[in-house]
């Protein structure tokens, strides 16, 4: 009896799978903090293929018992095949009803929905085969007799309502309820507006506006509809949501999501396909790459991997035309490929890591996905989902300033924020008594001194000094400098008949706001400041700036000398560096502050940089007032013409600068071509 | 009876169960039959399916074989006496094949060529293939030689005219076309309308070897990624295309892009100038190998469903290539080339009679070639286990005015990594640094080799080196000859150093380092021999031990008008010669090798452990391995980012290769924006246990068989393979996830077994 169990559990064991992977001929990336994509080790890898009998597949979905349901259209009959999880076929659906089979559906009842395009009606069949009933184009008044009804793809939810995309709809998406009544649409996209478009409509009347082509919203390409009946919606070509997960009110829940030109301008992601797992992970299927783009629930990208390659590269992995995505129980991706075949992926060991590391992270178990996190940062440590779960369970474990550490790797302003405010909260409940105490020691020693300089004499030889040096030529143009912060007018007017400013000054000024400028980058609190560091150039910052001054110089004097201004260049100039001293007083406390603020008192920071620019902003206006002798009136021509001319010299020197560099590239391109035969 | 009832039902339930167990075996046992492993293939026999029919005569005899060959078509014949199997390049009977005319001349023609015409209104080039049966006005002359046959062809179609001689060697045969032979045809002025038609391939028997599905058991073999097989069993009809690739990868002066498909890993290149076919595992084979010619040559292989219903595979000899050329700064076009590049075909097919015929014995028999031709290199390997580490030292990124340079590794952090893993275990350690000198903005040998200042000094360095020497380990520097940027003509001589493409380019390109820009070049065979040399020289007085050659793929392989491909790799070979006896170790990666150049070479690192992903593709095996192992250290690739380190460590306990790693000491997070952004992750404090792990995993199989030759390797059961060395000391690995047992012998799930004697 013994030896026959054990012949039984040797033959059992057959059947546990072992874990081994096949390097992938596709590359797997990850989106790092700045929204670039980054090198990864590998995330998925390439299991097998199905390519039984798959000619005209047009649609896969993978149930909730881990079935693999698969729809083809061949020379007007639909089919449902059915696949088990490890790619064996186990029947078929066909009836005569079925014409055509675009898309596939399966409920938590293993009912199937199956939507044939070519007569404009929902099948629904029982796990069996059984037509239950077809639904067609809702007959209500409310849905319009003349909108047509092209079903292509369709979801259901557990009360059996179902949501429809239609070919060509733009409303959104068809909701049905489960005995087909027109219940509304829902999640509709929003039209692209630009600039011109939004002209055109103030300015121009209906008649004119019936010349242009309307600029309808895109409709959907695919959806998918999760455990808890949230629906999500794919949308190909030009918009701003490429994938949507939709709330009942039909809003969209992805803030902050990926761009559709992700990998460069005028490229579109193209989602054809998109699938949802038990833990809300998304899987969408990019049709221009080829790609899977997986997200978290929340949206944040946690990888890219596959290619396509429609130059007959058949190696497994690649795909040619792909056009659906499924997920099973244990993470494996389908993609069904209109070639004729579905390659199914597995997910490697560091994949199941992410997953397992979401699954506690998002349940808001922090600490315990911490080290799993750290596990993943080990082997790729820009993952900025990884660096934000790090920081959560630091931030949990009451570690702020590690928290604070990996939030800033992660871009997580908001998160940086309430960690600093704790650690800053600390600091302050540990030193308040001493700065307390500093205060008072401070005025203590003002009065001392206002005693002293009653009554001694001790004070007087330092009197003596500041008033020595407050001669100098420095000291007279600080003073001068600073009191026209708040007389303008008169230190202006000073400037133009006895030219109390020096050149010197002048170009200290804008010497010293240059390199306040170049320094906010450096300098100003991760809270404030987005400059990406190392992406910034400041030479090329400086040079911008130096441009943009040197043109509203040179216009300014140029317009003011044709309208009666009487200010001289240099006179403009130096008026102009003097307007910038409020940015050259102020910008090294807003650094300071930057530096201590939260984001809760970020209106502290917004006020103080908008006073920065309000006062430059009216120094500049009372300049040109003065120097130039106008009216308020003729100032703000002024100022109009200005900006005028600075823009008609930009454009000149560029179109200069082109046919330059023209001329300069094919000199050298004969240069080059000398000496090389030479 | 009630005691029957139960084993009967018991029988049954077992029987229900291996049911399910032979239909679940898709997939649970499909991961150990997909082509990352070798299936268990049985001794088996051929089918015989050929005889000597009356249209063909003897051309030549000797002990080992008979040459057969039919004057009209040239199709051949070859009789291996000692099996007594007949290869044929034809069919007898064609009635029962879905082949069309133009398939059935290529399939019963001796030779197929390729020629182009250009119109001459358009300039286009047209290419048209022509096989020896196409058309009726083809003269053919055979003329019988001592030991073979000559056969002058006119083709009829093309008038192209060449002449082949194949003959019996004490192998098998040899096919041998000489340039000189080779006549195009290019008309008279006074018949203007004619156009030129100029010979652009040539193919020889393809279907020699060639088998239906299911018709033989056995299997090609193809040296892609390490080894491949290719077995006959099943038909492809969903594929639309087979197996097309130039051996040692492309040509870089004829490159026409260099654009590479957006994140598709750049296909594997084929390493070894040979392939090899089996009829019966253990009963007869063919072994493959392009003697001369190879450096333009492509094999081509297609199995059953693909085309026709006929596994085949051929080499196939290319004489002109189409190159862009440019007509003005922004257009260029297609053009073929001119002038035909004189290089002489030699093939070599070489018989493989009972136990030789198996992937062992191509793999032995290639080993045994290279000894006699004197390119196996000499047993340099030391006793210990070595590994590999690739250290970066430092890197460029742009900063705020001037480019940053980012040390990732100082010298003494190297030191201090060295030491700590000499105490942990690791015996033999070989540092293959990079970034280590001031850059390689100019190729002035007095300028190259100052150290950047944040690394550390150069006495420091050269201590490091010797000290390391005194340990038994190997500081080396990789010398990277293909990211030479030069800052003006005066530094290098284009003529001679550069490599000059088809279309009349040097080959330079532009991209920027950190905020410089700067353009890079591609050093021609002779270039680099003028600079390796000034380089050996400084690298000796720094007592450095070794270098690791860095040339791009293909790159070793380029050719122009005034150098060829072969003799390129003669020259790199050479130079490569030479700064092994002067430096010390010359370390090549696997892609740039052709047998020349990897036998001036100590080691061989970047091993691809796997095939190419192709559907047909079913086995991988340690060709280079069973070849090489023994003559120097193989390296794999490096771990870092390769997943799944388990099955990789068996993988690399079964083939006999040497682990290697990325290393830094620092976080790669820094290197975001250098050039070096590729490298996700490898700094020492996370990757310490796993070097460790890996390699006392590795060094406990591997130090039994140092400088061991593979003598068996056979598939003991499905996921469990068994090595032999010439030591008589065997490993056996386990891949599966239950334990094996066999006799005395027992194996854990996931592990090895070194068995001694």
């Amino acid at each position: 009896m013994k030896k026959r169990w054990i012949i039984l559990a040797a033959v059992i064991s057959f059947l546990i799978p072992s874990i081994t992977v096949k390097a992938a001929p596709y590359e797997s990336l990850v989106v790092d903090k700045d929204g670039w994509y980054r090198y990864s080790p590998s995330l998925y890898e390439p299991a097998y293929m199905i390519d039984y009998n798959l000619n005209g597949i047009t649609d896969l979905y993978v149930s909730q018992k881990n079935l693999l349901y698969i729809a083809r259209t061949d020379e007007g009959h639909g089919e449902i095949l059915i696949f088990d999880s490890k790619g064996n076929y186990i029947r078929s659906i066909v009836h005569e009803e079925m014409k055509s089979s675009k898309g596939v559906f399966v409920d938590s009842e293993e009912r199937i929905y199956v939507v044939d395009y070519s007569d404009a009606l929902i099948h629904i069949f029982d796990s069996t085969g059984q037509l239950l009933r077809s639904i067609g184009k809702p007959k209500d008044p409310l849905y319009g007799k003349a909108t047509p009804f092209k079903p292509t793809k369709v979801v259901a939810d557990k009360q059996g309502n179902l949501y429809i995309v239609s070919e060509g709809t733009t409303n959104g998406i068809i909701q049905l309820n489960a005995e087909g009544e027109f219940l509304g649409y829902f999640g509709a996209n929003l039209t692209q507006s630009t600039l011109i478009h939004e002209l055109q409509k103030k300015f121009f009347s209906e008649e004119m506006l019936d010349f242009f082509i309307k600029s309808v919203p895109q409709s959907m390409s695919n959806i998918a509809i999760d455990e808890q009946g949230i629906v999500y919606a794919t949308t190909k070509g030009d918009t701003k949501e490429p994938l949507k997960k939709l709330n009942i009110a039909g809003k969209n829940l992805l803030t902050n999501f990926i761009s559709n030109d992700f990998f460069g301008k005028d490229t579109y992601l193209n989602f054809a396909s998109i699938a949802v797992d038990l833990d809300g992970n998304m899987a969408a299927l990019s049709g221009a790459y080829g790609q899977i783009f997986l997200f978290d629930k929340s949206g944040s990208n946690i990888g890219i991997w596959g290619a396509k390659s429609e130059g007959g590269n058949n190696e497994l992995g690649i795909t040619t035309n792909p056009i659906a995505v499924g997920v099973d129980a244990e993470h494996q991706i389908y993609i069904g490929d209109a070639q004729g075949n579905v390659q199914v992926f597995r997910p490697t060991p560091f994949m199941k890591l992410i997953y397992e590391a979401l699954v506690l992270y998002n349940d808001g178990q922090y600490v315990e996905s911490k080290e799993l996190w750290e596990e993943v940062l080990v082997r790729n440590s820009s993952i900025a989902i990884a660096n934000k779960g790090l920081g959560h369970s630091y931030y949990k474990q009451q570690d702020y300033a590690s928290a604070m550490e990996y939030f800033k790797r992660a871009n997580e302003r908001n998160n940086y924020s309430n960690a600093f405010w704790e650690i800053r909260q600390q600091f302050l409940l540990n030193y308040v008594g001493y700065f307390i105490l500093a205060v008072f020691a401070l005025s203590v020693l003002g009065f001392a001194k206002k005693l002293l300089k009653k009554y001694t004499k001790v004070w007087e030889p330092v009197d003596a000094w500041k008033a020595k040096c407050s001669e100098t030529k420095v000291m007279t143009q600080i003073r001068n400098v600073l009191y026209c912060m708040k007389h303008p007018r008169d230190v202006f007017y000073e400037l133009r008949f006895n030219n109390t400013i020096a050149v010197g000054t002048a170009v200290a000024l804008i010497g010293i706001f240059l390199i306040l400028k170049v320094g906010q980058v450096y300098t100003f609190g991760f809270l404030f400041n987005t400059v990406s560091i190392v992406n910034y150039t400041p030479i090329q910052d400086i040079v911008n700036v130096l441009i943009v001054m040197g043109l509203f110089v040179i216009s300014n004097y140029l317009v003011a000398s044709i309208k009666d201004g009487e200010g001289k260049l240099l006179q403009v100039l130096k008026g102009f560096a003097v307007s910038l001293t409020p940015a050259v007083l102020l910008l090294i406390p807003l650094g300071m502050i930057s530096n201590v603020l939260t984001l809760q008192e970020i209106f502290i920071f917004q006020f103080l940089e908008a006073a920065i620019k309000i006062w430059c902003f009216i120094l500049i206006f009372c300049m040109i007032m003065e120097i130039h002798d106008y009216t308020v009136r003729e100032t703000i021509v002024n100022l109009l013409l200005t900006v005028f001319v600075m823009m008609v010299i930009f454009v000149v020197a560029v179109v200069i600068s082109i046919l330059g560099k023209e001329f300069i590239s094919f000199v050298k391109s004969i240069i080059e071509e000398v000496m090389s035969r030479g | 009876m009630a005691k029957r009832i139960k084993m009967l039902a018991l029988m049954v339930a077992v029987m229900m169960l291996t049911s399910t167990v032979c239909a679940a075996k898709t997939t649970e046992d499909a991961t150990l039959e997909s082509n990352y492993y070798l299936s268990l293939y049985e001794d088996s026999k051929a089918n015989p399916s050929f005889q000597v029919t009356s249209d063909f005569e003897l051309a030549a005899e000797n002990d080992r074989a008979a040459l057969y060959v039919k004057p009209e078509t040239l199709a051949i014949r070859i009789l291996n006496k000692e099996t007594g199997y007949l290869w044929s390049s034809n069919l007898d009977d064609y009635e029962e094949e879905r082949l069309n005319a133009t398939w059935k001349a290529y399939f019963e023609s001796g030779i197929t060529i390729e020629y182009y015409e250009i119109n001459p209104k358009t300039k286009d080039y047209q290419i048209n293939q022509e096989a020896l049966l196409t058309s009726e006005k083809t003269k053919t002359t055979v003329t019988k030689l001592e030991n073979g046959f000559e056969a002058a062809i006119q083709f009829g179609e093309s008038q192209i005219a060449l002449t082949y001689q194949v003959a019996l060697t004490d192998q098998g045969i040899k096919v041998y076309l000489d340039p000189e032979d080779i006549k195009d045809y290019e008309p008279d002025a006074e018949e203007k309308k004619e156009r030129p038609k100029r010979l652009v391939s040539v193919t020889f028997f393809p279907f020699l070897g060639s088998t239906k599905a299911g018709g033989q058991d056995g299997y090609f073999f193809l040296p892609d990624g390490d080894g491949a097989l290719v077995n006959y069993a099943n038909t492809y009809p969903n594929i639309s295309s087979g197996y097309q690739k130039k051996y040692y990868g492309e040509d870089w002066g004829l490159k026409t892009n260099f654009n590479y498909q957006n994140f598709i890993k750049s296909p594997n290149d084929l390493n070894y100038p040979l392939y090899g076919i089996v009829h019966g595992v253990k009963d007869n084979g063919l072994f493959v190998r392009i003697e001369k010619g190879s450096s333009n040559a492509e094999l081509i292989m297609n199995p059953a469903g693909v085309r026709t219903d006929y596994y085949y595979i051929t080499n196939r000899f290319i004489f002109r290539q189409p190159y862009l050329h440019r007509i003005s700064s922004t257009a260029s076009s297609l053009v073929m080339q001119e002038a035909i590049t004189k290089m002489e075909v030699q093939m070599n097919i070489d018989l493989l009679s009972g136990k030789e015929a198996d992937y062992l014995g191509i793999a032995k028999h290639y080993r045994d070639l290279l000894k006699e031709e004197d390119l196996l290199p000499a047993n340099t390997a030391s006793g210990e286990v070595p590994l590999m580490l690739d250290v970066l030292m430092s890197s460029v990124k742009p900063g705020i005015f001037f480019n940053k340079i980012v040390p990732m590794t100082t010298l003494e952090q190297l030191e201090d990594i060295h030491s700590d893993l000499k105490k942990s275990g690791v015996n033999r350690t070989i540092v293959s640094t990079a970034g280590m000198f001031k850059d390689t903005i100019t190729v002035k040998a007095k300028d190259r080799f100052r150290l950047k200042w944040k690394i550390g000094r150069l006495s420091e360095l050269t201590e490091l080196a010797g000290s390391m020497r005194e340990q038994g380990d190997l500081l080396t520097v990789e010398m990277d000859y293909y990211a030479h940027s030069y800052k003006s003509y005066a530094d290098i001589k284009p003529k001679t150093d550069l490599i000059y493409m088809m279309n009349r380019n040097y080959m330079y390109y532009d991209h920027t380092v950190g905020l410089k820009k700067v353009k890079s070049t591609l050093l021609n065979s002779h270039g680099l021999a003028k600079y390796v040399a000034a380089d050996t020289k400084k690298l000796t007085e720094l007592n450095l031990s070794g270098i690791t050659m860095e040339l791009p793929p293909g790159a070793s392989s380029y050719g122009d008008f005034l150098i060829t491909r072969e003799d390129s790799f003669e020259q790199i070979a050479d130079t490569l010669k030479s700064v092994k006896a002067s430096v010390g170790d010359v370390y090549v990666y696997q892609y740039q090798g052709s047998p020349q150049i990897l036998a001036g070479a100590s080691g061989m690192k970047n091993i691809l452990m796997e095939t190419s992903l192709f559907p047909y593709i079913t086995d991988s095996i340690p060709f280079t391995a069973i070849v090489y192992h023994g003559s120097m250290d193989l390296f794999s690739q490096t771990l870092n980012t390769l997943g799944d380190s388990d099955v990789r460590k068996l993988k690399m306990v079964e083939w006999g290769i040497y682990p290697s790693f990325d290393l830094t000491y620092e976080d790669p997070d820094k290197l975001l924006y250098s050039g070096n952004w590729y490298l996700v992750s490898s700094r020492y404090s996370d990757w310490k246990d796993e070097i460790l792990e890996t390699y006392a995993f590795v060094e406990g199989a591997l130090k039994n068989v140092i400088g061991e030759t593979i003598t068996d390797h056979k598939v003991l059961a499905t996921g469990v393979v068994e090595v032999t060395y010439s030591n008589q000391i065997s490993i056996v690995v386990n891949y599966t996830d239950h334990a094996y047992t066999n006799g005395d012998l027992r194996i854990a799930p996931g592990s090895y077994e070194v068995i001694k004697g």
